[in-house]
């Protein structure tokens, strides 16, 4: 039996829901030398933003109970590098290149949407970076801005939108219908939580940046409880991630409300972590004669 | 670039010593054994997920199918490593990174502090095998079994230094390099380096002093040794930028970094 994985956001097919996180996976480059992209629904790439930026001082990473603290604070080699010189390099990977968009003002999202306009197969906004002194978690955090960024930049572009949202706030189903009602294809479920680490030794915090973002198994269950709680109350499409590490944690992600998943930190700790799950994915519905992977999105109701 | 491999391997010997170092020897089915020295492997310390990164080590030896590394417990992750049993099976991403370059025109002398001696223990192995003519400075606080262990192998090219005096002089590694360069002052030389920051730091600055060509290898936590979280940068020379450890170095010419 073949099940039926693809899937879809807007007009864009996904062949399967197994989609790679932003800063996870560079821009597949390097990931190109350990699987076959291909097998992938899509990659999320790093984010890009208008000028190169060299990032946070270091330490950047933290390893805490179960996860990850970093504060990479965006590093990239900006719009134009990407467009001329990794882009090229990119475009035969035969599965969905969506292209992560960073702005430090809510024009430059826009600017940054018209530039990938013919170039990729969907954008993904990052109003979510906890890590970064201008935009980032700070726009992703205030429903007014996330409506204005969603907008100009659902005015520049014709691709599909998906906006990547930061769990850091009281509400976050307010955040997702402000997307929602402003034109965004689907979103991105969730970036990092904000944490800190401190040294007692030396009385500083461990990371160059100060605080971070955590990602990892540690933060699953909240993660999990975003994406269920967004999926009941909105009717947008939900990319979800965070913390999963095995088919397990993905096909909660699923039945939770995901139609798509990401698979992050994982990739960290076992660089074939997102073929694996997939093959974990597969394995679940033969088991369970499933057909269409569409029949357990969104299935547990309370 | 090299296709990399995640190796299913398998413990065949693990040796424990100065309270605190394990020599741990792992079997890699399909392994083709070449690897640079100063190359390094990314080990799994457990099937559950705290620790929840893996741990980035030097490659110590190598052959085919067959890698050794040199640890030192400091934490749960390598402590956890070091308690692994022959015949446990674990988790081995690589050969990673990009190893020491040896220019073969010039003296080679390796300044080791610590933990440090495990990739120059390789090169060092590596020149001997060659039948090239090296020096090596191996500094640590007090005499250790590794101490022995190194001087076993490598004899009197090497030159102790210890905090306490318990092993070769009582003084600092660079203190040793200084006494090298000049007493071999017609020989034109190149320094490769591994050990503490602030230990590089000096040797780096007499190096540069001195226009002798200073290679060293740097540590640095990761996430996931192979380019891909950025987590593990170092500053350029320029100073408005990073370069990242895995990816570029971890071996850089220190021209290359400021630490």
């Amino acid at each position: 039996m073949t099940n039926e994985l693809s899937t879809k956001i807007d007009s864009l097919k996904f062949k399967n829901p197994l989609l790679t996180a932003s800063g996870t996976f560079g821009y597949g480059l390097i990931m190109k030398n350990i699987l076959d992209i291909s097998k992938l629904g899509g990659i999320i790439t790093k984010s890009i933003t208008i000028n190169p930026k060299t990032g946070n001082p270091p330490p950047r990473v933290v390893e805490t109970a179960c996860g990850m603290l970093n504060s990479i604070g965006l590093e990239n080699p900006g719009i134009d590098n990407f467009l001329q010189v990794i882009l090229p390099e990119i475009n035969g990977f035969k599965t969905n290149i969506i292209a992560s968009i960073a702005g430090e003002t809510w024009e430059e999202y826009g600017m940054l949407a018209e530039k990938l306009e013919n170039s990729v197969n969907a954008i993904e906004v990052n109003i979510s970076c906890p890590n970064v002194k201008k935009g980032g978690m700070s726009f992703g955090q205030d429903v007014k801005t996330t409506k204005k960024i969603v907008k100009s930049v659902r005015k520049k572009t014709s691709l599909p939108l998906i906006v990547k949202l930061t769990p850091n706030v009281t509400n976050i189903v307010d955040i997702a219908k402000a997307t929602e009602e402003n034109g965004a294809d689907a979103i991105s479920l969730v970036n990092t939580y904000m944490g800190l680490s401190l040294d007692i030794e030396l009385r500083r915090a461990k990371l160059g940046g100060f605080s971070g973002g955590l990602s990892g198994p540690a933060i699953k269950p909240m993660a999990l409880y975003a994406v269920w709680d967004v999926a009941r109350n909105t009717n947008i499409s939900i990319i979800g991630g965070g913390g999963i590490m095995d088919s397990t944690d993905a096909l909660e992600f699923l039945m939770a409300g995901a139609s798509l998943i990401e698979i992050g930190s994982a990739t960290f700790r076992e660089p074939h972590a997102s073929l694996k799950i997939l093959d974990g994915i597969k394995h679940f519905l033969e088991k369970k004669k499933i057909k269409n992977i569409k029949e357990i999105i969104g299935i547990i109701e309370k | 670039m090299k296709r990399l491999d995640d190796f299913q391997a398998t413990v065949l010997g693990n040796r424990l010593f100065d309270d605190r170092i394990s020599l741990l020897e792992f079997y890699l089915p399909g392994f083709d054994g070449k690897a640079e020295p100063g190359q390094f492997v990314m080990i799994k310390s457990c099937e559950t997920y705290d620790p929840f990164l893996r741990r980035p080590y030097s490659i110590f030896e190598c052959k085919k199918e067959r890698i050794k590394i040199l640890l030192k417990i400091v934490g749960s992750g390598s402590r956890m490593i070091s308690e692994k049993r022959k015949n446990e099976k674990i988790s081995i991403l690589g050969p990673l990174g990009n190893g020491f370059s040896i220019n073969k025109n010039l003296y080679p002398i390796l300044v080791a502090g610590g933990i440090g001696i495990a990739p120059l223990w390789f090169l060092a192995k590596r020149l001997k095998s060659k039948k090239a003519d090296f020096s090596l400075i191996y500094g640590e606080r007090t005499a250790s079994f590794l101490g022995s262990m190194l001087e076993k192998d490598f004899g009197k090219k090497i030159v102790f230094v210890t905090d306490d005096g318990t092993r070769g002089w009582q003084c600092e590694p660079q203190d040793a390099l200084l006494h090298l360069i000049k007493k071999g002052k017609q020989r034109k030389c190149a320094i490769y380096s591994c050990g503490p920051r602030e230990m590089l730091k000096k040797i780096i600055k007499m190096g540069e002093e001195k226009r002798i060509p200073v290679y060293v290898s740097l540590e640095e936590r990761m996430a996931c040794g192979i380019g891909l979280c950025l987590g593990c940068s170092v500053k350029k020379r320029d100073g408005k930028s990073f370069l990242t450890i895995c990816k570029d170095g971890p071996v850089f010419q220190s021209t290359e970094v400021e630490i």
